[in-house]
């Protein structure tokens, strides 16, 4: 954008995907601003899991590029990238299952020795992380005692101790209570206002609707709308591509 | 006195013996998930390392142990680097080069030191409880000793300091610790180092304990597989556990059945324990 | 109807005189000069490395001697030496290469008889004479296997040893600790038949399996059985820690004697000490040696230390000794102008009688030895004398020493 306008933290130009003979995702390109949360929403099959695995680095696509901050990140691994400050969670949390929920959180503080912090120092972060996502007192639960939705607290806040810049969220708020969505929202946000970049992809609209600045709809591989979560709530594109979807399958004898 | 006393503490004498020999193996079979059939070659190697000081430079016992113990990381860090550059499947050529690296230090030592039965021979004196009308070999006492300083001092490592806690997050699940930013090679050769440390303060201790001949190390090595199949994997404390758990039973059985029973008990006990704790010692059930 | 007889054509004329050539040099008798080659078949590497090198160094040191003499009837011996790792199924596949590629005239060497066995049964498969320089079972010699000799056998153990327990020592109760292998079992059971015989009493027998460390739980239960002297059927290693514990922890026991492994020079080096008033069992040693062969037993001696910077223990000397045969045999072979076939050597064997250091050698009808017979020794300042029988004692048993 503008010279003046805020930093690009990442910027996605025409990746494309295929599957055999399928097409996962075509051409898709956006950008997203420095300081900006951006979700990404679409029906199931819709290509987002492969466009966040692109992303991050789990996965190669075969045509198209990534920038990061201004850097090409196309090829790298989730390695690279987690250095260079681009994280991300997953739908199953991958964490520590015999260890405490705030050892699991000082994990993400070991980072590459140029900018490990002291171990005082990183006990300090991890009770800072585990309180944010509000788990301070369960912070000598071991980790696969905790109920799901705990579990992927607990993985957000062992990401953040990683000092991410852009932090990419995989479906976080699945089977969250409306209670714990609007809480995650409001420490989305508090983060988002200390200059940290995210990037949400959810089946629903729940924690999209609370925290997202803008949201980019999905639908067969392409970007169909973008907007304010409110105007892609119902908008009638979005709802015949989640409609669809069901509909769809019937119409053409798909199974 | 009770018979059992003394065969209790033979039991937990043996027990730490094994113990002691199967951290090194354990820990780097955890982190690094390398199956170190040079093992028990390289306790060997730490031996006779300590039969030769001893014999031409008089040293006493208790320098060995940090000496044999530094030395051994002369070849288990050298060993890492070189695993580390071996190609897909992993698991199959680390197998393969360790076994080579067995049969090259039998060789070697045959070579050193010819085929003869070495022994160390020290005198340690008998120590009486008393009251207790019972007298055990300083020795032993020191095996039972050294095995919990060992694990304690692990333990320790692995509980409290933030490289240890990185260590336990390796070894249990060695995906996520990648995921998590940690450098498991790097954890790797902390293993390594570590072990190498374990391997090398084994090595005087097996001198002693038993006698050295070039071809001993697989009694070494199986011991150590077999110590830590019963412990689980990366569970230090259990390795104590498990050692003591084998050492007394033997030793019962040696004692109520008679010598013969010795490996048959040995192997029931561990088919039992796989059955019933197919995660080994650990109190803690999967869920 | 007239056939046209061809002459064989140059090509046929030419293998005719080949075959013939090849017939005829394959039936004459060895020209002089001719090298003979003898296959040793010992365990140079593994777990029985030790010992398979001292009856290797023996068996060598025998060839070398019959070498510097000119070798065997003028023919130099060569010396074919495998190493069979300490395993049966090597020591099959070295055999089979020693008799096949090697052309062997004989076959020597073997310690236990778990590797023995498979090369007798190869030697009489390919009608090849071998010579067993340590085999104990008495099964092997039971099957008439016309190829196979052995320089020692279990009766020569057991026997004195029992005559010196009942005799000498005069022990009532015995406890008998020995290792799981087939010779000693077999060496157990004999012991024990014959002490029964003798009204001592076995009052505690275990097995072990070799290699174990800690005999203290087993130890315990000596005194418990109140058993007099300990027989031990272990092997070097065994008894090094055996002798240890022992030291650390006094049972109480009027002797402790073991057949293998104490009657060495290096034994009692490596045990020091704790050695003083073992006894133990010996076919030969510097200074023990068969009436009438002490200059040969001297020279020997220093021949040896010349040549390998040691001295030789009982277990070189049966090396030596099964080469001694070997070569005698075909020495006899040789004289007489004969090919030295599987069956000319294997006769010549069988009617062999030579006064040799370990002992007087012939075999019987089963091939085994007919006068193998160890004298007890006991270990007293440090070295080896011989306390039983009476005619070959050098001196008196030390009873107080001999306490455990």
């Amino acid at each position: 954008m503008a010279a003046q306008g805020p930093q690009v933290c990442l910027e996605v130009r025409q990746i494309k995907k295929y599957f055999g003979d399928q097409t996962v995702l075509r051409d898709v390109s956006f950008s997203l601003p420095a300081g900006e949360i951006l979700g990404l929403i679409g029906p199931n099959g819709a290509g987002k899991s492969t466009l966040f695995n692109i992303i991050s680095g789990w996965q190669k696509a075969d045509a198209g590029s990534v920038f990061f901050f201004g850097q090409e990140i196309t090829s790298w691994t989730p390695k690279d990238l987690s250095r260079a400050g681009l994280a991300r969670t997953f739908q199953v949390p991958q964490i520590f299952p015999e260890m405490s929920a705030w050892e699991n959180v000082l994990m993400g503080a070991w980072l590459p020795p140029q900018s490990r912090p002291s171990f005082s120092k990183a006990q300090e972060e991890a009770d800072h992380w585990l309180s944010l996502v509000g788990l301070l007192e369960l912070r000598h639960t071991p980790a696969r005692d905790l109920p799901l939705a705990q579990q992927r607290l607990v993985e957000l806040a062992q990401v953040l101790a990683t000092r991410p810049r852009l932090l990419l969220l995989d479906e976080i708020a699945a089977g969250f209570s409306l209670g714990a969505v609007k809480r995650l929202a409001a420490g989305l946000a508090k983060l988002r206002d200390q200059g940290l970049t995210l990037l949400l992809t959810d089946h629903l609209f729940n924690l999209l609707e609370e925290v997202a600045d803008r949201v980019l709809a999905l639908d067969r591989g392409e970007i169909i709308v973008q907007g304010p979560p409110a105007a892609l709530i119902h908008h009638p594109d979005v709802v015949s591509a989640y409609l669809g979807t069901r509909c769809g399958a019937a119409d053409n004898g798909e199974a | 006195m009770w018979v059992g006393t003394p065969i209790i503490f033979s039991g937990l004498a043996l027990g730490s013996f094994y113990a002691l020999m199967a951290l090194g193996f354990s820990l780097i079979l955890s982190v690094a998930r390398v199956f170190n059939l040079a093992h028990g070659e390289m306790i060997l190697l730490s031996g006779y390392l300590a039969f030769v000081l001893w014999q031409f430079f008089q040293a006493p016992f208790f320098w060995l142990l940090p000496i044999c113990s530094l030395a051994l990381l002369a070849l288990t860090l050298p060993l890492h680097y070189l695993l580390r550059r071996l190609p897909e499947p992993y698991g199959l050529n680390s197998l393969m080069v360790t076994l080579g690296l067995a049969l090259l230090l039998q060789s070697l030592l045959l070579a050193w030191f010819s085929a003869d039965y070495r022994l160390m021979r020290l005198d340690w004196p008998a120590v009486a409880i008393p009251g207790l009308d019972f007298s055990f070999l300083s020795f032993q006492g020191l095996l039972i000793i050294l095995a919990l300083a060992v694990t304690a001092g692990v333990h320790l490592v692995l509980q409290r300091t933030f490289l240890g806690k990185a260590l336990r997050a390796t070894i249990q699940d060695r995906e996520a610790a990648q995921v998590a930013g940690i450098n498991v090679n790097q954890m790797g050769l902390v293993a390594f180092g570590l072990g190498g440390l374990l391997i090398g303060l084994a090595g005087p201790l097996f001198a002693q304990n038993m006698y050295l001949y070039p071809a001993a190390g697989t009694e070494a090595t199986m011991i150590a597989i077999v110590v830590t199949i019963f412990a689980g994997l990366g569970r230090t404390r259990n390795i104590l556990l498990g050692g003591w758990l084998l050492g007394l039973t033997q030793s019962v059985a040696v004692f109520t059945m008679g010598s013969k029973w010795r490996e048959l008990v040995s192997a029931a006990l561990l088919l039992l324990l796989l059955y019933f704790r197919p995660e080994g010692l650990s109190l803690k059930k999967e869920r | 109807m007239q056939r046209i007889r061809s002459r064989p054509g140059p090509r046929a004329r030419l293998t005719v005189w080949l075959l013939a050539a090849l017939l005829c040099w394959a039936n004459q008798p060895l020209s002089a000069a001719q090298e003979i080659r003898l296959g040793e078949i010992d365990p140079l590497s593994g777990p029985l490395a030790k010992h398979g090198q001292e009856i290797h160094q023996g068996i060598l040191y025998a060839v070398e001697e019959a070498n510097a003499r000119g070798g065997v009837a003028g023919h130099p011996v060569k010396l074919l030496s495998r190493d069979d790792q300490s395993k049966p199924d090597v020591a099959v596949n070295q055999a089979q290469d020693l008799i096949f590629r090697g052309k062997v005239a004989g076959l020597v060497g073997g310690y236990v008889d778990s590797l023995v066995g498979p090369i007798s049964q190869q030697a009489a498969r390919h009608r090849v004479p071998y010579v067993a320089s340590a085999s104990l079972q008495q099964a092997f010699t039971g099957n008439k296997n016309p190829f196979f000799f052995r320089v020692s056998c279990l009766e020569g153990i057991v026997q004195p040893l029992c005559q010196f327990l009942s005799q000498t020592l005069k022990t009532k109760r015995v406890a008998l600790l020995h290792a799981a292998t087939p010779g000693a079992t077999e060496f157990s059971d004999l012991v024990q038949a014959d002490l029964h015989r003798r009204d001592i009493a076995t009052v505690l027998q275990e097995k072990f399996r070799p290699g174990w460390p800690d005999f203290s739980v087993f130890l315990l239960k000596v005194p418990a059985a109140r058993a007099e002297t300990l027989i031990s059927g272990g092997f070097y290693g065994d008894n090094l820690i055996l002798v240890r514990q022992l030291r650390q922890r006094p049972l109480g026991l009027k002797a402790f004697i073991a057949p293998w492994g104490v009657a060495y020079q290096s034994f009692i080096d490596e045990v020091g000490q704790a050695g003083e008033g073992l006894f133990g069992a010996c076919a030969w040693s510097p200074g023990i040696t068969q009436p009438g062969t002490e200059k040969e037993s001297q020279e020997l001696v220093a021949g040896f230390r010349k040549k390998f910077g040691k001295d030789p223990n009982t277990t070189t000397m049966h090396g030596y000794t099964s080469a001694r045969a070997l070569l005698a045999a075909l020495e006899t072979v040789l004289q007489e102008g004969a090919k030295p076939t599987g069956e000319a050597v294997s006769r010549a064997l069988a009617k062999l009688d030579l006064n040799l250091p370990m002992e007087r050698l012939a075999f019987d009808a089963h091939g085994d030895p007919r006068h193998y017979q160890q004298v007890i020794v006991q270990i007293q300042k440090q070295r080896l004398v011989v306390v039983y029988p009476p005619e070959r004692a050098t001196g008196q048993v030390d009873f107080s020493l001999a306490a455990r």
